[in-house]
């Protein structure tokens, strides 16, 4: 009976011991990535991969947060030290007072042929645009964020009203489903399951929000509060300068195995379903007058009450 | 080992709480048990029977008047006064082997003195008519078993004064007879002082010296009857003498009779 | 005395707490039932009655539990998760059980705290996760503490109870030995409470997994609650209904673990 006890008790003790972390790589500085396990980010494991930031002396921790919604709160509370986030969630950062800068692009979706969130309705419904959604339902992971903004922004380029049109939150994986059971009457939906659900038939695609409303938008965005970049000025400019290394491997590898293999890595889905759809090239910079043509979206849209100084929000090393 | 116990004037007073009102479970008792003595005190139910016990115990306090053990009055629980309960399952101490029940009241003491204990309160369990139980667990035992259980570890508590609180109402009518032959046989040999508070005249008869009736409430000292049987007493000869039959009566009537003294029909 | 007079209690089936302990014997009817709505479940996947990329074959999800398992991935993913589990439920056990014990005990400090625990005690986690994080982090500190938070209920109210309904008589009886309050605590009200103790740590224990879980799913790279999430955005609902199983079996290991461990060092459970 003691014995059990005591084996018990070792047995807890054991777990509780158990390292947490992995021995540190010597004379190289850390810098905490939050990151989505998403394709977008594949120049940042290019660049880790291909030794590019131990190069120049960094080290990078990255910590997948899937959907992001942990990714400002860690930031703020010191966390992490870059949030791989999206545009609408670092302007709304900003209007709520909290000191954060874009320091450098991570998307710009200009080719709609390249663009693989779409708009999906089932095929037999009819649905062609925005104004045939007019008091039906539009599945977005979240409201009030960028997929939510955009969805709107196409419903009312293709002739809608947003007002008149159910926005549902459904996350992600669940949206096909939803769709094809007809709880909602279109998904805006991203990789990898837009492109299972329109390879399986039944659903077409309508429209592409991010490509179709405004081409060439920076929706990704990598993000670091000001505090740090003001206090360590030359590690950001190392990792910005690994991350353009990694873009520019990233775009020269575009259709490469290679690359497949990579972004599978770390997102764990398969090669194949993977190569379904096109990758598109990445930027180098962001792009000041997407990031306004995004806040006017936004102040239209209600999520910002009035513009916000974009000089000060996107860091010249950003440009 | 026995000390006398006396009650001088204790009057006790129940707080009620929010609109109750107090309650006085009696009123100015004076009444003594001397050294080796064995006192029984017969009421009828809710008189405050028990609550004279645990003022004796030094579990409760008196509101008025002192209770005095030997020429102290008790404000604590002092020792050499124990309680024994009605409800023995409860008073046991479940994650203990019988054995270490009956060791409870020992612990107290240096260690190097336990394994002499220890055959001390294998004896106390063989007295009782427990020998080969010692490694069962009280619930494994019947509810008579389980008093005998308590009454060793009374006796390993080694009582100048002991408390019975109705202590074999809970069991059945045979082994209530064999549990009253077995304090007898304990307290002959011990000659602890003993305060036994029950609402059965023949018990109160068979096992005491003296009986003491109490009234109904306001609760108050009726009487104090002079038992006289002779001793050592027997659950036959005792019962069957006609000095039993005429105690019975007296005891009986008394408690029966209205405080104006008329005596109702039986 | 004889051993006739030792009641049979051959006959208890049901212990304080109210759960029926099943003989055997009696589990074929739920097995069956089990592996029943495992093969509708097959069947419903590949007739195509149920179309969706989350509602893979059971066979197929039998393959990936035998893959993960194979190469070791689950194992490290539920150590990771069982590491937080354990250090969460450690601590809520020590919390739990000293502030229910103390304040069930003493009427200054049940005034003081006892407000404020029925304050926190409904609040839901995920109401209160971005203002951890800012205090905590998105690391071992919140997901440890997140456990802890909830592991801790269950065994305070348990335990706070259970030494306020000890028998009078109990530790009247104790007194009447005129033993040190110490010994009153650790020889009388404790072990007298380890029954209640012991119903509020099985709830915790296989509460504390399932939180420990869900943690992991707001942020971080190791357990099973991030293993979750991450094969449910690699579209490998296989490999995700694998991990629930495995999880599952943990719980229920956990649990068998310690019914059997209560019976061992609780004998009188259920027997006062």
């Amino acid at each position: 009976m003691r014995r059990a006890f005591v084996l018990f008790g070792l047995l807890m003790m054991g777990l509780v011991a158990l390292p947490a972390s992995r021995a540190p790589a010597a004379d190289l500085e850390k810098l905490r990535v939050s990151i989505i396990p998403i394709g977008d980010v594949a120049p940042l494991f290019a660049a880790i991969q291909n030794g590019y930031f131990r190069e120049l002396g960094l080290e990078i921790d990255t910590t997948p947060s899937a959907g992001g919604a942990a990714g400002i709160p860690g930031l703020i509370g010191g966390s992490f030290d870059i949030v791989y986030g999206n545009v609408v969630s670092a302007l709304l950062a900003v209007q709520q007072g909290l000191d954060v800068k874009v320091i450098a692009a991570g998307t710009n979706l200009a080719d709609p042929a390249m663009d693989a969130t779409p708009i999906l309705v089932r095929s037999d419904s009819g649905i062609k645009s925005g104004k045939d959604l007019e008091g039906k339902s539009i599945a977005v992971n979240t409201r009030n964020n960028v997929i939510w903004l955009y969805a709107r922004a196409w419903v009312k380029a293709t002739g809608g009203d947003p007002e008149r049109v159910t926005f549902k939150e459904v996350p992600f994986p669940q949206m096909e489903d939803a769709l094809r059971q007809q709880r909602v009457d279109a998904a805006f939906m991203v990789p990898p399951f837009s492109i299972v659900a329109s390879q399986k038939g039944g659903l077409t695609k309508v429209g592409h929000p991010y490509s179709d409303v405004q081409p060439g938008v920076d929706v990704g965005q990598y993000i670091a509060t000001g505090k740090l970049v003001a206090a360590r000025p030359e590690t950001i400019r190392k990792f910005v300068t690994g991350l353009r290394r990694g873009v520019e491997w990233y775009n020269a590898n575009l259709a490469s195995d290679e690359l497949f293999k990579l972004i599978s890595g770390y997102t764990r889905v398969d090669v194949a379903l993977l190569k379904m759809a096109p990758l598109p090239a990445l930027p180098l910079r962001s792009d000041m007058s997407q990031v306004k043509k995004t806040m006017d979206l936004m102040i239209e849209n209600k999520l910002l009450p009035a513009p916000l100084d974009l000089q000060k929000i996107i860091d010249p090393l950003a440009l | 080992m026995s000390e006398k116990l006396g009650f001088d004037h204790v009057t006790k007073v129940f707080e009620g709480s929010g609109s109750e009102p107090d309650y006085v479970a009696f009123d100015d008792i004076t009444l003594e048990a001397a050294p080796s003595e064995f006192l029984a005190i017969v009421g009828p139910s809710g008189c405050g029977k028990s609550t004279l016990l645990r003022l004796a115990a030094g579990l409760i306090l008196p509101t008025r008047g002192q209770v005095v053990l030997g020429h102290k009055p008790i404000d604590a629980p002092p020792p050499g006064v124990i309680y024994l309960f009605q409800q023995y399952a409860k008073s046991l101490f479940a994650w203990r082997t019988v054995i270490d029940n009956v060791m409870f009241p020992l612990e107290g003491a240096p260690r190097a003195r336990r394994a002499e204990q220890r055959a001390q309160c294998r004896e106390y369990l063989r007295q009782v008519g427990l020998a080969g139980f010692e490694d069962k667990y009280p619930w494994q035992l019947s509810g008579g078993m389980q008093q005998r259980v308590a009454i060793a570890r009374a006796l390993a508590a080694n009582p100048e004064v002991l408390l019975l609180d109705e202590p074999f109402s809970a069991v059945d009518a045979l082994t209530r007879m064999e549990l009253q032959t077995l304090v007898l046989q304990l307290w002959e040999q011990r000659k602890f002082t003993a305060i036994l508070v029950t609402h059965d005249v023949d018990e109160a008869i068979f096992l005491a010296d003296r009986v003491a009736v109490l009234g109904a409430r306001p609760t108050s000292l009726k009487e104090i009857i002079d038992v006289g049987l002779p001793r050592p007493r027997d659950q036959f000869a005792t019962r069957e003498d006609p000095r039993f039959l005429k105690l019975r009566h007296d005891i009986t009537a008394s408690l029966l009779a209205r405080s104006d003294g008329h005596v109702a029909s039986v | 005395m004889t051993a006739a007079d030792i009641p049979d209690d051959a006959s208890i089936g049901r212990t304080r707490t109210g759960t029926v302990r099943l003989r055997p014997g009696s589990r074929a009817p739920g097995v069956l039932l089990i592996v029943a709505l495992l093969l509708l479940w097959e069947l419903s996947s590949r007739a195509g009655w149920i179309v969706s990329a989350y509602w893979p074959p059971v066979s197929h999800i039998l393959a990936a539990a035998v893959a993960q398992l194979a190469g070791g991935e689950i194992l490290v993913s539920l150590a990771a998760t069982l590491r937080r589990a354990a250090i969460g439920y450690v601590a809520a056990s020590v919390a739990g059980i000293a502030l229910g014990i103390v304040l069930a005990r003493n009427r200054a400090l049940r005034c003081g705290l006892l407000p404020l625990i029925e304050i926190v005690r409904p609040m839901p986690t995920p109401a209160i996760i971005p203002p951890l994080i800012l205090f905590l982090g998105v690391d071992d500190a919140l997901k440890i503490f997140i456990v802890a938070l909830a592991s801790f209920f269950p065994i305070f109210t348990t335990t706070f109870v259970g030494v306020a309904s000890i028998d009078d008589t109990l530790i009247q009886t104790a007194r009447t030995f005129r033993i040190s309050s110490t010994r009153m605590l650790y020889g009388v009200v404790l072990p007298a409470t380890l029954p209640a103790i012991a119903a509020g740590l099985r709830t915790a224990t296989s509460l504390c997994l399932v939180v420990a879980v869900l943690s992991e799913m707001i942020a971080g790279s190791s357990g099973v609650g991030y293993y979750l999430v991450e094969m449910q955005y690699a579209m490998r609902p296989d490999l995700m209904y694998a991990a629930v199983f495995y999880l599952a079996l943990t719980g229920y290991a956990l649990n068998r673990g310690f019914l059997a461990l209560e019976a061992r060092l609780i004998p009188w459970m259920g027997k006062t």
